[in-house]
């Protein structure tokens, strides 16, 4: 029906993939930081909670459910702190170390965040493409009769 | 009297040439958005007039203009720059990020390319309007 | 029309036959009081077409300005509303063209 609406859903698409992709540019920065985390410990790797929240901000579309409300949104409503254990790595010279000579390293693995990395780049190009097409159908609507 | 009719425009192709200005602008507050985006207590900012421009045209959900003097326009879009007082205001948004930036670049984009196809279709609509006049006056031929 | 009376009584009947077929040959172009209900005349036929296409017009200055104010984002809909306009104004004036050259080729006709 309009062009539009599927222009914010594409927009909300792509936020919600860049703030995946800051979380795991996070993750992959604090691979190694033995300080920071919660509790003092090691840092310990964030995960993006999306959410599919419908469209239509006005109060009659909420109430009517008319025009879109099988359209959702995208939302990131939670960060969660992935509370798996830590590595231990045996590092003695570590200042971190422990008595026994191991260090607790940040739960984050290397090639999974990369593989995450690869996803959300591929997502937010979808979105892009998707919200580039609507726009591009909008331009050829323009084009009718002339 | 040519000033209230308008002459062979009518009042829809001055709501577009109007609409066309006011789009303008707005386009000129998305830059500005864009621009600032990573500035620390940026506040995203919107521009509205299309609520103004629904009251001075009667149509719409917009109200009707009382007038207290028959003489007073009360089609005022011969001179509807002057009468409409479009509004920039800042953005509610629940997203601020630890700078007190609030600019959220792909929302940015979208309302741009709302704001340019809306643009576009306005003078594409003008034009139409144009041709269909080009051809009375040639009498067809 | 008037009772005219010519002097002879076989002219007097050639002429009321002559009247008679004039009141009933079929009228094109002007508008007969003599017209049946039913049938149309060519000029109803062109005021019917003409606020037709004045209709057309207004619906798609409606559709257009609801777009301008934000009150409809039916892009393709308001485009092919301007194209019937338009089009149909086209026809129109067309029509009006070729309905003004029969005329005047009528009236070029030697009676």
């Amino acid at each position: 029906m309009s062009f539009f609406k599927s222009m914010n859903i594409s927009s909300s698409g792509l936020a919600a993939q860049r703030e995946r992709m800051n979380i795991l540019s996070t993750n992959l920065a604090n691979a190694q930081a033995t300080r920071g985390g919660p509790d003092g410990g090691p840092y310990r790797r964030q995960d993006v909670v999306f959410q599919a929240k419908p469209m239509g901000n006005k109060f009659e579309d909420l109430i009517t459910g008319a025009n879109g409300s099988h359209l959702n949104k995208v939302k990131v409503t939670d960060i969660h702190v992935d509370k798996s254990a830590p590595r231990m790595v045996f590092d003695p010279g570590h200042p971190d170390a422990n008595k026994e000579g191991y260090v607790a390293m940040p739960n984050v693995q290397v090639m999974a965040e990369m593989v995450n990395m690869i996803a959300a780049t591929r997502s937010f190009e979808a979105n892009a493409t998707a919200m580039e097409d609507a726009k591009q159908m909008a331009m050829k609507a323009l084009e009718i009769g002339r | 009297m040519s000033s209230f009719i308008g002459g062979i425009f009518n009042g829809a192709d001055k709501v577009q040439m109007v609409s066309l200005d006011q789009r303008h602008k707005r386009g000129e507050i998305i830059s500005s958005n864009i621009a600032n985006a990573e500035t620390p207590g940026f506040r995203a900012q919107g521009y509205a007039f299309e609520e103004q421009l629904q009251a001075l045209t009667n149509t719409g959900k917009g109200l009707a203009m009382n007038v207290s003097h028959p003489k007073h326009m009360k089609n005022a879009l011969t001179n509807a720059d002057g009468m409409l007082k479009p509004d920039i205001y800042v953005r509610p948004t629940e997203d601020i990020s630890h700078d007190g930036n609030t600019v959220d670049m792909d929302e940015e984009m979208a309302r741009m390319a709302q704001n340019q196809i809306l643009f576009r279709s306005a003078v594409e609509l003008l034009n139409r309007k144009v041709g269909v006049l080009k051809y009375a006056i040639n009498g067809g031929r | 029309m008037d009772k005219i009376t010519i002097g002879s009584s076989s002219a007097q009947k050639i002429f009321d036959q002559l009247k008679d077929a004039q009141m009933n040959a079929p009228q094109i172009g002007m508008p007969s009081s003599k017209t049946e209900k039913s049938e149309k005349t060519f000029a109803s036929f062109l005021k019917e077409g003409i606020a037709e296409v004045n209709q057309l017009q207004k619906t798609s200055d409606k559709m257009s300005t609801d777009i301008a104010t934000g009150d409809s984002e039916n892009i393709h809909e308001t485009m092919l509303m301007a194209t019937k306009a338009g089009l149909s104004f086209n026809l129109m004036v067309q029509v009006r063209n070729k309905a003004l050259e029969a005329y005047s080729e009528i009236m070029r006709m030697p009676v």
